[in-house]
């Protein structure tokens, strides 16, 4: 069986239990239903005989038995035995005789006559004899009404009676059996392959998939709510999920060959360049200089993007616990405020006692990507100001700051990934600050706004579900 | 051969335009799309360099603007953006060549010398006027089998004047497609370099390739006028 697909196994199996089905009913009908016939064909031979006996009437006078011309006479002893012509001598293969105390046959048919005549009669009893291989039943009865005394009728009948109607069943049944044995093959086949199509689906989709590698593809086997159909949903999601997973995936290492070719362009041309011939020693340093700053965004960006990543598709990978917002905001604000950029000051007022249910680091990452986007974008001599307060369950995180601020139509973008506005290209940033704020956010399910003006600065606001 | 890169990474930017210059090109470099736009108005070059993001207008806008002005100045698209898509994109839009980083030198210099030649009408690397001979790809010029050593001015000066060879081309001219907005020398730098260029080529030969256009400038070899 190993080898065989589940239809073939199906199919065979069902087809080897139903012949053994069909054979041993067969069996059976063939052999409760001949000795059911050999009782009905010795039941029938009693009744034929025990009929005839009541047709045979002894008289002293002809006259006495109001003759009929169908009737007939036989002289014995001193009168005459009328024979009703209700007599049968031969009926559904029964033969009946009458015969005398010495086997002397008056009356009737007997087939086997010759080979029967040494058989004693016995009354009312069912003999059997063989002749030439056919069994034939004898049944015998004494005659005890007046003046038939010493007279025995006699019954014969062979068991081949039985055998034609049994050989009729026998026939019909040899043909008609395996014809519905190879209808239900031929259906059972079919309906197997119906029933197991949505697993060919299955495993014909999962095929293409392994071979093209196209997680686009879905098993469509129609509408229903049976097993199949639930683990073709399931393998769908599962699909789906796979899908996504490789979507970003190939996103991120699309991002990443993209946004990396710059940095690494720079350094190979610079290397290139200054390997060309001998240089000064301030050459070389500047040369290494210009190697050692690109590395340095090479390595941000990796971070950055690894950081961006594992928020979107590995999130419960970080702890979530009862985090000190008020204690965070007071302490990054503290931290960063002694980095003097730009000249630009930083202040900030945060109210106590503000726990939100989340990431430190995250939220500490939150408020650092916000800050040094307000520094990077300011003015020089400019200020930021970040506040921290409580409304309506929500906490509400602030970072304001009067730099350059955000176009009206890209406002929008500057969450996703890599976008960065003109005026910000060419600039330290990695363009994936701000999409980090956005993962952040979601993670901690909160809300974040932009409002911002072109020349006078933005205001990025983020809602927290506060800690009661 | 006077080229214009505008590129807003400014390390790359500063390589770059290094690169060129000790090639003897001269080269104005800028960071920003507008500025490209705003210098192209002005300045006549013998190809661009062009990033395709960049602040103020991408490199696509610097493109248009460009051949909407009329010029077929060939163009360069530096970028990231490696896609096929991408590369017909940047091709049908009016790029005469496209190069995806990282890239090497050697790669872009070949680009460089392909597609100014073809915008001179020139499929060889050898350029020919009489028997003198510029390979624009191992810079070695030869007048019959004599090698001529040749300064990086001297050599951008001759290369122009053999790709323009027969036409009179006018000291304003010349001076802008060897040097760049950098140089502030006086006007006569010209006629300097021609005369050190004559010495080395024509010294010593009889027949005498540079030739002065009285009141109109400069050619090489036989003039059409």
């Amino acid at each position: 069986m190993k080898g065989m697909s589940i239809r073939i196994k199906i199919t065979v199996w069902f087809s080897l239990a139903l012949i053994a089905v069909v054979f041993f009913t067969y069996i059976t009908v063939i052999s409760v239903g001949n000795s059911i016939l050999q009782k009905s064909v010795r039941d029938n031979l009693i009744t034929a005989v025990e009929n005839n006996v009541d047709e045979i009437v002894f008289y002293k006078d002809v006259t006495e038995s109001k003759p009929d011309p169908a009737d007939d006479f036989i002289e014995f002893g001193n009168g005459y035995l009328k024979i009703d012509d209700d007599y049968l001598d031969q009926v559904n293969g029964i033969y009946t005789a009458l015969y005398t105390d010495e086997a002397l046959m008056l009356y009737g048919e007997n087939p086997i006559s010759k080979e029967s005549v040494n058989l004693k009669f016995t009354d009312s009893q069912i003999q059997k004899i063989k002749v030439s291989g056919t069994l034939y039943y004898i049944f015998d009865r004494r005659l005890s009404q007046d003046g038939t005394q010493g007279l025995w009728l006699r019954g014969i009948v062979s068991e081949k009676q039985g055998s034609v109607q049994m050989s009729t069943i026998s026939k019909i049944s040899l043909i008609i059996m395996p014809l519905l044995v190879l209808l239900a093959i031929i259906g059972g086949y079919a309906i197997a392959g119906r029933a197991l199509k949505p697993i060919r689906e299955i495993s014909d989709t999962a095929a293409k998939i392994e071979k093209g590698g196209d997680l686009k593809q879905r098993i469509d086997i129609g509408k229903g709510n049976d097993e199949l159909h639930r683990l073709a949903d399931s393998f769908n999601q599962m699909f789906k999920r796979l899908e996504n997973a490789f979507e970003s995936e190939r996103q991120f290492t699309f991002d990443a060959s993209h946004e990396l070719r710059t940095p690494v362009s720079v350094i190979a041309a610079e290397c290139e360049f200054t390997l060309e011939q001998e240089r000064n020693a301030d050459e070389y340093r500047e040369a290494l200089k210009v190697i050692e700053r690109q590395g340095k965004k090479m390595t941000n960006l990796i971070n950055d993007m690894l950081d961006v990543t594992r928020l979107e598709t590995r999130a419960d990978s970080f702890a979530r616990e009862n985090v000190d917002l008020s204690e965070l905001v007071a302490s990054t604000c503290k931290d960063t405020a002694l980095i003097k950029q730009k000249g630009i000051t930083l202040k900030y007022s945060a109210e106590s006692g503000i726990h939100v249910r989340g990431n430190a680091l995250l939220l500490s990452r939150l408020l650092t990507n916000l800050i040094s986007n307000a520094y990077r974008y300011g003015v020089e001599n400019g200020n930021i100001f970040v506040s921290l307060k409580i409304t309506e369950g929500e906490a509400l995180i602030s970072v304001e700051d009067d730099g350059i601020g955000i176009e009206k139509d890209e406002q929008d973008k500057i969450f996703s990934r890599f976008y960065q506005t003109d005026s910000s290209r060419s600039n330290e940033g990695t363009g994936l600050g701000l999409a980090m704020v956005y993962e952040i956010v979601q993670f901690h399910k909160g809300t974040i706004r932009v409002e911002s003006e072109s020349g006078k600065g933005s205001r990025f606001t983020v809602h927290l579900p506060a800690q009661q | 051969m006077r080229i214009l890169i505008a590129e807003d990474e400014k390390d790359l930017n500063r390589i770059i335009t290094r690169k060129l210059t000790s090639d003897g090109y001269s080269v104005d470099s800028c960071f920003d799309g507008g500025d490209a736009i705003d210098i192209l108005s002005y300045t006549d070059y013998d190809a661009i360099i062009l990033d395709i993001m960049m602040p103020g207008a991408d490199g696509f806008t610097v493109l248009r603007r460009l051949r909407e002005s009329g010029k077929n100045t060939p163009v360069l698209f530096l970028t990231a953006r490696d896609g096929v898509a991408d590369r017909v994109k940047g091709l049908d839009s009016g790029a005469n060549d496209y190069l995806v980083k990282p890239f090497s030198f050697e790669e872009l210099s070949a680009r460089l010398r392909a597609m100014t030649r073809r915008s001179y009408g020139f499929s060889d690397n050898v350029l020919r006027v009489d028997d003198l001979t510029l390979n624009s790809a191992s810079h070695v010029v030869k007048r019959g089998e004599k090698v001529i050593d040749l300064s990086a001015k001297e050599y951008a000066l001759l290369e122009y004047l053999m790709m323009n060879r027969g036409v009179v081309l006018s000291r304003d001219k010349i001076e802008n497609h060897i040097w760049n907005f950098d140089y502030e020398g006086g006007t006569n730098v010209v006629d300097v370099y021609i005369s050190y260029l004559r010495k080395k080529i024509d010294g010593g030969f009889d027949k005498k390739l540079i030739r002065t256009v009285r009141g109109h400038g400069y050619v090489l070899g036989d003039s059409d006028r």
